[in-house]
């Protein structure tokens, strides 16, 4: 006999990601999914960031990597209470790693959880793990045609930083074919130019990112 | 290769139905969407790796479904062979996915057990 039974396969995901995004909700917590290609510069962005966010509010990072601590090391250095997720393997992070790691912080002692995804620009976008925002990284060394190659993970995107446009004069990268391509996929995504190595830059990201912190803490529905 | 977890989220839940409904599964169809990000051939290598693991000898079958789009400023409604950056039609803005960006078990097929 045969039995249909449409299920979507990663319910299962969905299903703890909207767990959390409920817990979240009721904490006032906001949280933002860190995705790009190795190399793109999540790790200097966050390092950075960190340093803007310190003091300011109550912030944790979860940094997703398949294996080593060299990136929370580095993350760990900006003040911000960072812990190191290992994958052993996986290429992305799903809602259950997320859901184990956040008993390592006190989330009624949060304003801002950022969560550094495995460096991928494919699977990382799949899967839900119950944040506000997803923030995809394209830095100019990787060339522009990214959004054409990778575009369902800008298809997802709440927030594009483009980086390393210090190296602009180095590449033969196009910030508006870039810019172009990427408001085709996803007219309504936020874009910044960034440099993460330089603070200076990222002054707008960060008061973007905090007034959105602001809103989500002011809405806390409380059951 | 993120098909490698995909294909032990399908597992859980096949051997999961099978203790909650008491049925042994046969054969399981897959509906795979042109854009869904997952390549057929490796999530079909893994299925069959994991069942085989697990001494189950179950059939995976997939249904391919076309990328079908609808353009957000004319209307129109066709298939692509890719992810499109303007509408075809009217070259304005890029087309919402209507269709292709699915992964579902379909349908199951096997035979009940008397309990």
């Amino acid at each position: 006999m045969k039995v249909k039974v449409v299920q979507a396969v990663l319910q299962g995901n969905d299903k703890i990601a909207n767990q959390l995004r409920d817990e979240f909700r009721r904490k006032g917590i906001f949280v933002f999914n860190i995705i790009s290609s190795p190399g793109a510069g999540k790790t200097t962005l966050l390092h950075n960031f960190g340093r803007l966010i310190v003091g300011k509010l109550r912030a944790g990072i979860i940094v997703g990597d398949i294996e080593g601590s060299v990136d929370g090391e580095r993350i760990s250095q900006s003040g911000i209470k960072t812990i190191q997720l290992n994958t052993k393997g996986a290429c992305h992070l799903d809602a259950g790693m997320i859901k184990k790691t956040l008993e390592e912080f006190n989330l009624s002692q949060l304003d801002l959880l950022i969560i550094e995804n495995v460096g991928n620009l494919v699977c990382p976008s799949d899967f839900d793990l119950g944040e506000d925002m997803k923030v995809v990284i394209l830095s100019t060394t990787e060339g522009d045609d990214k959004p054409k190659k990778y575009p369902t993970t800008f298809l997802k995107a709440h927030v594009v930083l483009i980086n390393k446009v210090d190296l602009l004069p180095f590449t033969n990268f196009s910030i508006e074919k870039a810019k172009k391509d990427i408001l085709n996929i996803n007219p309504t995504v936020k874009i910044f130019e960034i440099s993460a190595s330089r603070q200076e830059t990222l002054f707008d990201f960060t008061n973007y990112m905090l007034d959105r912190v602001r809103w989500k803490k002011t809405s806390v529905t409380r059951f | 290769m993120h098909e490698a977890s995909i294909a032990e989220s399908i597992i859980k839940y096949l051997i999961d139905y099978e203790k909650k409904h008491f049925f042994k599964i046969h054969s399981v169809t897959i509906e795979i969407g042109k854009v869904s990000g997952v390549n057929k051939d490796s999530l079909n290598f893994c299925l069959n790796e994991v069942a085989k693991a697990i001494g189950k000898e179950w059939k995976f079958d997939f249904i391919e479904k076309p990328l079908v789009v609808k353009c957000r400023k004319c209307d129109a409604e066709y298939e692509l062979d890719e992810i499109s950056l303007s509408c075809v039609k009217c070259e304005d803005a890029i087309p919402d996915i209507i269709s292709g960006d699915q992964l579902n078990i379909y349908e199951l097929e096997g035979k009940e057990i008397e309990s």
